[in-house]
């Protein structure tokens, strides 16, 4: 018991620091660099090497605190936060089942076009009439910002993998032995 | 496989899940959470300015004007030995006082009621638009700041206006933002008179000006105190393009900020 504490209070600490930077300092770095998503790509980590309760836990902190400080209609990111894991998890338990870097990386992608369109989805129905409430999906930053998120959580993700799986037993390696 | 899925979403984590969800929605909506939002937000205000700040120096655009390339390298030369002699808190210590000193330089020689705020993140996360730019702002209702207020930066110069608040934040339009309108006036013989309107997330653009009206590059823009809550006279930009022709009704001004908005880190709400 006391482990899982204080492995709680470790997850919620680095959550912490990820919640830091995408809210003050990724959002004002260029445009670029602002489709880094870090609570997603965190959201995803420890859906791999924890379980989906830790992940559950984390997508609440995450989604309290952005529908806290951010302007979007409240509900938006906790909304997006849980329906990522929950999605993942579905994901992970029916078709990616064997944890290899090729799967991990495939479930990012798919994760982060998931993640995007239904954060866009929430903001469009939930800002009806209001400034956000312009249809997204045809629109040209829509679809670059798609992209560019997807390709930094592939980048993070795969990064993390890459070095969770030495100290880590419930990976598979990155290529597969003969 | 239907069925594994279908087993899933009845298990009892997403079930708790789904009854936390509703807990913390229907908390929010009747306002029980109020006092844990706002706890939540005050307390992270310290570190969010911190990583802020940092961050907005990385992103200092850099000046697009290649005559003053010279001068800008001269600039940064002399910058580069003050960085070896000063440690890097105390720049951080000193350029917040040079900021609230001219502040309170432009707030002696004009009467405005103010609130001062710090700039804590741009609000972005899906939401990539340079068209659409947005600061938040560590005050809210409770501070006095409400929708519509202006805001200028240490200068005078106003950057943008309110748009949302919630009780201890607010967020900024910064008026190079295609969604920020501004009642403005040009400094011209004619002292005309239109909407300012943010365009592309990088300059501004008056429109609907009749034809009779003369509009000269490098004419100042201010705002025309016909908004409720704007006081007039506020700089907002200059001049650098007219667009005028002669088969159309109205003409255009495009205007150019004289501020760098990517380098907020300290602003001001006008009170009316």
């Amino acid at each position: 018991m006391p482990s899982r504490i204080f492995k709680i209070f470790l997850i919620l600490s680095i959550a912490l620091l990820a919640v830091f930077l995408q809210f003050s300092f990724i959002s004002s770095l260029p445009v670029f660099f602002r489709a880094i998503n870090l609570p997603l790509a965190f959201l995803l980590i420890l859906l791999i090497f924890f379980s989906s309760s830790e992940a559950l836990i984390a997508a609440f902190f995450f989604g309290f605190i952005f529908d806290s400080w951010y302007f979007s209609p409240f509900g938006t990111y906790l909304l997006s936060f849980l329906g990522i894991v929950l999605f993942a998890q579905v994901v992970l338990n029916n078709w990616l089942t064997n944890r290899s870097l090729y799967s991990f990386l495939v479930l990012t992608i798919i994760s982060s076009f998931f993640y995007n369109i239904v954060w866009s989805s929430f903001n469009f129905i939930f800002s009806l009439g209001g400034e956000g409430g312009r249809f997204f999906l045809f629109s040209w930053d829509f679809i670059k910002n798609l992209f560019f998120s997807a390709l930094w959580l592939v980048l993070i993700c795969g990064l993390s993998f890459v070095v969770l799986s030495q100290i880590s037993h419930r990976l598979k390696p990155v290529f597969l032995k003969r | 496989m239907k069925k594994n899925a279908l087993n899933f979403f009845i298990n009892r984590r997403v079930i708790i899940s789904l009854v936390i969800l509703a807990v913390i929605l229907i908390g929010h909506y009747s306002g029980l959470l109020k006092p844990v939002e706002g706890f939540v937000f005050s307390a992270a205000r310290p570190l969010n300015k911190v990583f802020y700040s940092k961050s907005s120096k990385i992103n200092q655009s850099p000046n697009q004007n290649e005559r003053n390339l010279p001068e800008e390298l001269a600039a940064c030369q002399q910058k580069m030995v003050s960085l070896a002699v000063d440690s890097s808190k105390t720049k951080e210590l000193q350029d917040e006082n040079n900021k609230l000193r001219a502040f309170i330089n432009f707030f002696s020689n004009h009467e405005y009621r103010k609130i001062y705020a710090d700039v804590l993140a741009q609000e972005f996360l899906t939401e990539k638009s340079e068209a659409r730019q947005n600061i938040i702002i560590d005050k809210g209702f409770k501070d006095g700041v409400s929708i519509g207020l202006g805001v200028i930066n240490e200068e005078g110069v106003i950057i943008g206006k309110v748009v949302e608040a919630k009780d201890r934040s607010a967020k900024i339009c910064l008026i190079t933002s295609n969604s920020c309108k501004l009642a403005a006036t040009l400094q011209n013989e004619d002292k005309t008179v239109g909407v300012s309107e943010g365009n592309l997330g990088l300059t501004i653009k008056m429109n609907f000006i009749p034809q009779t009206e003369k509009i000269n590059i490098n004419d100042l823009v201010i705002t025309s105190g016909l908004g409720e809550v704007i006081p007039r006279g506020l700089l907002i930009g200059r001049v650098s393009e007219v667009m005028d022709k002669s088969n159309e009704i109205w003409q255009s001004a495009v205007i150019e900020p004289l501020v760098d908005l990517n380098n907020l880190t300290i602003v001001a709400v006008v009170l009316p």
